[in-house]
């Protein structure tokens, strides 16, 4: 339980900051009209941030939850 | 364990308060009170009451004082989690006594970085909500205010709670006013050989995390600069590298003179010995060979190929109205570098050199951040402007003034929460 509470944690924060970064903000590339300047959804650069900040938290997962007898890692 | 529990008070003076302490507090409350004075008339009149005015026309420099200590504040705070990380995870003995300073002094130094963007700002709470609303990630400051101020302050807060919470464990277990506190702290901590195992494994895949994330966030910062083709004197691509080298080299200066003052608190000397400020020292003194050499690396460039708006530029740190501060700093760096070799070269170290070293360096990587900012905006246009000029004023000192109070209040509040020195040597 652990481990998958873990790795679930790590990989949501890795999908929303990979998400938010390159299909919820601004277009990457050479600008080449005004769609270049504002992100495609509002606060993709929160989203950002929140992903990053679940991918540590996953640590604290990894390490407070209280202990079970199924878990092995 | 059972013999922690016949011990009745908090070590290193967690907890307790001492006439000494009130007055230094009160001290720095009263310097925080006229920087906060300081800000207020900012926040009121605009950056009209500041040094700070647009380039070219109005002959200024629109990134003064604030941007210097938002540079330095956040490259001190990425060097101290870097050499604390690294301490930790190469398990370097010694070194293991300044990792909890280093943490605190990160996380602080991270803060006021971020309260220095503010400042900086003249409608912060704008510049909050614009920021996340509509970052760029093409912009390097989307990296920069992204990655450092959010993500890495974050990181270094978990990475500080879960390194604290067998000390947390510990604590919680002693007759003090505090013991919920380390109670929740603690989090159930219990000190067993599977917590034990689970704390090594996530604290090298948080040092693997944290260091990758330091290094790329701090070097948008350099990239800010970096990447500005119009502006000669700030586009070179040993900007990034020279921030790094030059936020480790001030982080362990840092570390020097906090370290060699935390040897005053009762019970500390004997674990901040002279082994633990001599492996900072070399560290100091090796990367502060590498800055000096990227340094002259830059101004040979810049000397040889740059065009006239770049020779401007380099003139006004080596001749020109720059030169008094660029040759002292220089100077300083040099000295420091002496003095460390010197001590390297003949294996002998002295505390009191090498906080003379630490106070060099720690003046001179102001002043290179200054000189990193103010002279391209000054001297470096590409129109044909006059050479402007920049003279912070008393409301920015002001402000300054009370972000460096406020950090140092944080931090004593942190020494009486905190024992500054690990107290659970199972790891060892």
């Amino acid at each position: 339980m652990r481990g998958f509470l873990t790795v679930l944690t790590v990989l949501v924060g890795l999908l929303l900051a990979i998400v938010s970064y390159l299909f919820m903000a601004s277009p990457l590339g050479i600008a080449t009209d005004e769609s270049f300047s504002s992100p495609r959804v509002p606060f993709a650069a929160t989203v950002f941030v929140i992903g990053v900040a679940l991918v540590f938290v996953s640590a604290v997962v990894y390490e407070v939850l209280p202990d079970s007898d199924s878990d092995s890692i | 364990m059972a013999t922690v529990n016949q011990i009745p008070v908090l070590p290193y003076g967690v907890g307790s308060v001492s006439r000494g302490w009130l007055a230094a507090i009160a001290l720095l409350l009263l310097v925080f009170v006229v920087g906060a004075f300081a800000y207020s008339r900012q926040f009121m009149y605009g950056e009209e009451v500041t040094g700070l005015s647009d380039v070219g026309t109005r002959g200024g420099a629109p990134w003064g004082l604030y941007v210097v200590f938002v540079i330095y504040f956040v490259g001190v705070s990425t060097g101290l989690m870097l050499i604390g990380v690294v301490a930790e995870l190469l398990k370097i003995g010694h070194m293991r006594a300044i990792t909890r300073i280093a943490e605190g002094l990160a996380i602080i130094s991270l803060l006021l970085g971020a309260m220095s963007v503010l400042a900086d700002l003249g409608q912060p709470l704008r510049g909050i909500l614009n920021f996340f609303r509509y970052a760029h990630p093409m912009s390097p400051f989307f990296g920069t205010f992204t990655l450092v101020v959010s993500g890495a302050l974050f990181a270094s807060v978990i990475y500080l709670f879960l390194t604290l919470r067998p000390d947390a464990a510990i604590l919680a277990k002693r007759k003090s006013g505090l013991s919920t506190f380390y109670k929740w702290w603690a989090s159930g901590y219990k000190d067993t050989p599977a917590e034990r195992a689970r704390r090594e494994r996530s604290s090298i895949w948080l040092a693997f995390g944290i260091l990758p994330l330091r290094i790329l966030a701090y070097s948008t910062l350099g990239f800010v600069f970096g990447l500005q083709v119009g502006r000669p004197g700030w586009q070179s691509s040993l900007q990034a590298p020279g921030f790094i080298i030059l936020a480790v080299v001030s982080g362990a200066a840092l570390l020097i003179l906090v370290a060699a003052a935390a040897r005053h608190i009762p019970g500390a000397r004997e674990e901040l010995s002279i082994p633990v400020f001599s492996w900072l020292s070399n560290l100091m003194t090796i990367l502060l060979g590498v800055y000096l050499y990227f340094l002259l690396a830059e101004l040979l460039t810049t000397g040889y190929t740059s065009t006239e708006a770049g020779w401007r530029v380099t003139s006004s740190l080596l001749i020109g109205q720059f030169a008094v501060l660029n040759w002292l700093s220089i100077g300083m760096l040099s000295l420091a570098t002496a003095l460390g070799g010197w001590q390297l070269i003949r294996r002998s170290y002295s505390l009191s050199m090498i906080v003379i070293a630490g106070v060099l360096v720690t003046v001179s990587a102001i002043l290179q951040r200054y000189l990193i900012v103010v002279p391209s905006l000054t001297t470096g246009h590409l129109l044909p402007y006059e050479e402007g000029t920049y003279t912070p004023t008393l409301i920015e000192y002001g402000v300054v003034l009370g972000l460096l109070a406020l950090g140092a209040l944080m931090f004593v509040a942190f020494l009486k929460l905190v024992p500054i020195l690990a107290i659970h040597k199972e790891s060892d």
